[in-house]
């Protein structure tokens, strides 16, 4: 009787989940179709697997060139990884040292420092777009890596001092003391002993940050006005105007664009989780 | 205590040197960046503006065919010392293919000694010289391929720094290419404004430094320090006017400084920019005779290696968020017209919340948008939060099979990066060809056209961003559920307690702590959720879907520029935030205290 129920039951959770899930997949499944099959619109079909398969829209999209002949993916490419490697080496690398700080010391003005680290990381930085915006103008930055490296070092850095505030207060001060002893400078604790204890949450760290530049739009699609300086998501958008319409193009430009960071987020996102949600409990 | 600190000293000593270093070749990739553009940008103007000139009395010359007219016009133009060249051109057949470009002809050349022969009566243009043809080609080919009435365009990446223009100029007889090549200017840079600020901070922190190393009456010598630097950043000045004086059309570097906001009218803003360096430079001997710098100088001497540790970060922060921040709010009481900002007070702020003259049913009127804001992040906190911890009570069940496939598999809307998601849905929404109203159509309704009704244009965006949200909730509840001991279920299942009544004294109680946080922040993420708005609905219909950021965003940056207005917008959004992050801080701390 129980086993019957239990059974029952069971098939029923099963049913909500798998439904649940095919909606969820859905979209996903329709972008991967488009990506394969011929034709420019976003038709729909219930069959997950093309009728005609063919590699012209990937083709399309890696072999995409501007009027003076220049390579624009090859190009497009380079700037959002060297964007977001930028992005994400100041980030840790400014960051790094002030966690360490806020984790380890008391000094006036920490808690003020912490509160404002947390105020930045939770609004955006869409808000000081405008003034941003105005700034690079003036200063000629726009439409340049530089710029955009500093605009999404304003999201990275805060985000990074909380990851690794977290990380660096796991750790047991003993081993810094026992490395004091054995005649370690303030600076060697934390070189020595600190930073290398932590070099998962560095790591993860680092990744996060790259896969947020990697993944931004709105800001990269403000400040840059040039094909040939666009970063990816840029580009990807660019197909999808409102004039015109290249949906085949679009859906193997996300494929490529999104698939390595997709499996990257996968392997991450524990993590994640646990950053947010206690950077947001203990301020 | 005396070995590790010496030490101490060097750590430090060498994390600055890294920070600045790391800053320093930033700095400096960034100014030649700037310098490189700033020329190109001014020599484009330049461009346009001998073009503009050039354009009507060349028009009007070739309407009434007095060609020696054009030549003399364009001898003169090639005399001014930014041009090297003017030129026009002649096209039978102005097309954007490349073979008709072998039809172009030289008509006239600003400089003589190219000897362009002029068109006399029913006479054929001359055609190129050889050596001059393929350059021109070259040159002209641009034109035509920006397929545009107004053209300019760039030398090719690694010839010589040569900005070229060209206009087109249609006439019955035919069409005219009318092109000039401006020399490259010495442009004036930005670089002594960051070079000031170089200064004034090593001014401001040499005397510090100093306070931090020694007793009393150093007070004297901070304000003689900064004194110094400010005497330095005027010979910097002077030094640099000195030298962009040589180049035509330039600015003073005092004009410079205060160029950044006033955006025009140099003389008001000099006074404010020097009048700060003066009262720093008298402040700090005051602030030294009140003691405060004394106790600044203690605290810092005191935490000086926390502050090591600190600076990079903090100097990080105060450039790229602090400064920004500031200039928006200043920008608020300004407003932007064409290049130019002009104080007004808080008329921005007034005009935004008493709507500006329109009804409270207008999607522009500042509470529509807001009430339509708080509707999008409500509803969406509530699907969110509620599909989420659904599937994860649902996940929970001990006796399920195949939990870590579903898991993985429903978080996939989270992996998508969320621009795409939101161009997909926006894909899928698409009137004739979206999947949404195919899939309508199998169940026999009739399309509809998502993004020409408040209420179909909202409801496509709260699809898309429950699809893209509900993961989140879904993990953190799962991961909070997880933590829940099973003995307290069986010990209410011995006590005869319904599910019911499980659910909502043990389980909700207990992951309060996690989902009270992650609602908090989920609400943030909601509220600004740019990209879903601003790709999907883009505010169809007449910008009712909009939400506070995307609607400051649209005046910035799609209705005429008003950055003023937008930075005031951007400055409410902010309050607001802050408000709510203020009253939430209070619940979550209520949250966690209920459990300590």
């Amino acid at each position: 009787m129980i086993g019957r129920r239990s059974r029952v039951r069971s098939v029923v959770i099963h049913a909500v989940l798998i439904t649940v899930t095919v909606v969820t997949l859905f979209p996903v499944a329709l972008v991967v179709r488009k990506s394969l099959s011929p034709g420019n619109d976003f038709r729909l079909s219930l069959n997950p697997i093309p009728e005609k398969a063919t590699t012209q829209h990937y083709e399309t999209v890696l072999e995409a060139r501007d009027f003076s002949g220049r390579w624009l993916f090859g190009r497009q490419l380079w700037n959002s990884f060297v964007v977001a490697l930028l992005t994400t080496i100041l980030g840790v690398f400014l960051a790094s040292t002030a966690a360490y700080a806020f984790s380890r010391f008391r000094f006036p003005g920490r808690r003020f420092g912490m509160m404002i680290f947390l105020v930045v990381q939770m609004f955006p930085a869409t808000l000081i777009m405008i003034p941003l915006y105005v700034i690079l103008d003036k200063l000629g930055l726009l439409d340049s890596v530089a710029g955009l490296v500093l605009v999404y070092s304003t999201t990275a850095i805060p985000f990074c001092v909380f990851m690794l505030k977290g990380y660096f207060d796991t750790i047991p001060r003993d081993l810094e003391e026992a490395a004091w002893i054995d005649g370690a400078s303030r600076f060697g604790m934390f070189w020595r002993v600190v930073l290398p204890l932590s070099k998962p949450a560095l790591a993860v760290t680092a990744l996060f940050s790259f896969m947020t530049a990697w993944n931004e739009y709105i800001l990269a699609e403000t400040f840059l006005n040039n094909e040939a300086s666009y970063t990816l998501p840029v580009m990807l958008k660019h197909y999808v105007g409102d004039k015109s319409a290249d949906w085949g193009a679009f859906a193997a430009g996300a494929i490529l664009v999104s698939v390595p960071v997709m499996g990257l987020f996968y392997i991450l996102q524990k993590a994640l989780v646990s950053g947010l949600t206690a950077g947001g409990v203990k301020g | 205590m005396a070995k590790p600190r010496l030490a101490s000293r060097r750590g430090v000593i060498l994390t600055w040197l890294l920070g600045a270093s790391l800053l320093g070749v930033f700095t400096l990739g960034a100014m030649v960046r700037q310098r490189n553009l700033v020329t190109r940008t001014a020599n484009e103007r330049v461009a346009r503006q001998r073009l503009d000139g050039l354009a009507g009395p060349v028009r009007s010359a070739l309407v009434s065919s007095d060609v020696a007219g054009v030549r003399s016009l364009l001898e003169a133009a090639a005399k001014r010392r930014d041009v090297s060249e003017a030129v026009l051109l002649q096209s039978k057949t102005l097309s954007t293919t490349l073979p008709f470009l072998r039809e172009v002809h030289l008509v006239a050349h600003g400089n003589p000694a190219m000897g362009a022969g002029p068109i006399r009566g029913d006479q054929r243009p001359a055609a190129l010289s050889p050596a001059y043809a393929k350059q021109l080609y070259d040159w002209t080919g641009r034109v035509l391929e920006s397929k545009r009435m107004d053209l300019r365009w760039r030398s090719p990446p690694g010839a010589a720094e040569r900005i070229e223009a060209g206009r087109r100029i249609s006439l019955s007889k035919g069409e005219y290419i009318l092109g000039v090549r401006v020399k490259p200017l010495i442009r004036p840079l930005a670089v002594p404004l960051l070079l000031l600020v170089g200064l004034l901070l090593v001014g401001l922190a040499v005397p510090l430094a100093n306070r931090a190393a020694t007793g009393r009456w150093q007070w004297l010598a901070s304000g003689a320090g900064l004194a110094l630097m400010a005497g330095a950043c005027g010979v910097v000045l002077a030094g640099y006017d000195a030298w962009v004086g040589r180049a035509p059309d330039t600015a003073s570097a005092a004009r410079l400084l205060t160029t950044g906001l006033s955006g025009g009218a140099p003389g008001g803003g000099v006074g404010y920019v020097w009048g700060m360096i003066t009262l720093l430079t008298l402040g700090l001997p005051v602030l030294g005779w009140r003691g405060t710098g004394h106790r600044v100088a203690c605290a810092v001497r005191e935490h000086r290696i926390a502050m090591a540790y600190i600076v990079p970060a903090a100097l990080g922060m105060i450039v790229l968020v602090l400064v920004p921040f500031a200039v928006g709010i200043v920008l608020g009481f300004f407003n932007h017209c064409e290049g130019r900002f002009e104080y007004v007070g808080l008329a921005n702020f007034t005009d935004i919340l008493s709507g500006g003259g329109t009804s409270v049913t207008d999607p522009l009127n500042f509470w529509f948008t807001l009430g339509v804001t708080l509707l999008w992040t409500s509803l969406n906190v509530v699907l969110h939060v509620s599909i989420g911890l659904g599937l994860a009570l649902l996940l929970k069940d001990p006796l399920l099979k195949g939990k870590g496939v579903y898991r993985v598999l429903l978080i996939l809307p989270w992996a998508v990066p969320n621009y795409i998601t939101a161009l997909m849905w926006k894909g899928m929404f698409h009137q004739q060809f979206g999947a949404v109203n195919q899939l309508l159509g199998v169940f026999g309704f009739d399309k509809v056209s998502w993004f020409s009704h408040f209420w179909t244009s909202f409801t496509a965006n709260v699809v898309t961003n429950t699809w893209l949200g509900f993961p989140f909730m879904m993990v953190v509840t799962l991961g909070a559920l997880q933590s829940i001991p099973q003995d307290l279920y069986e010990a209410a299942e011995v006590d005869g307690a319904s599910k019911w009544y499980q659910f909502s004294r043990i389980t909700l109680p207990l992951l309060r702590p996690a989902l009270v946080p992650a609602v908090i922040l989920g609400a943030i993420w909601t509220f600004n959720m740019f990209n879903v708005i601003y790709l999907v609905s883009a505010g169809e219909p007449a910008g009712s879907t909009d939400i506070l950021i995307t609607e400051a965003y649209r005046w910035a940056f799609i209705r005429h520029e008003r950055y003023g207005l937008a930075a005031a917008y951007a400055t409410l959004i902010f309050l607001i935030l802050l408000a709510y992050s203020l009253l939430t801080n209070r619940v979550a701390k209520g949250a966690e205290g209920t459990f300590e």
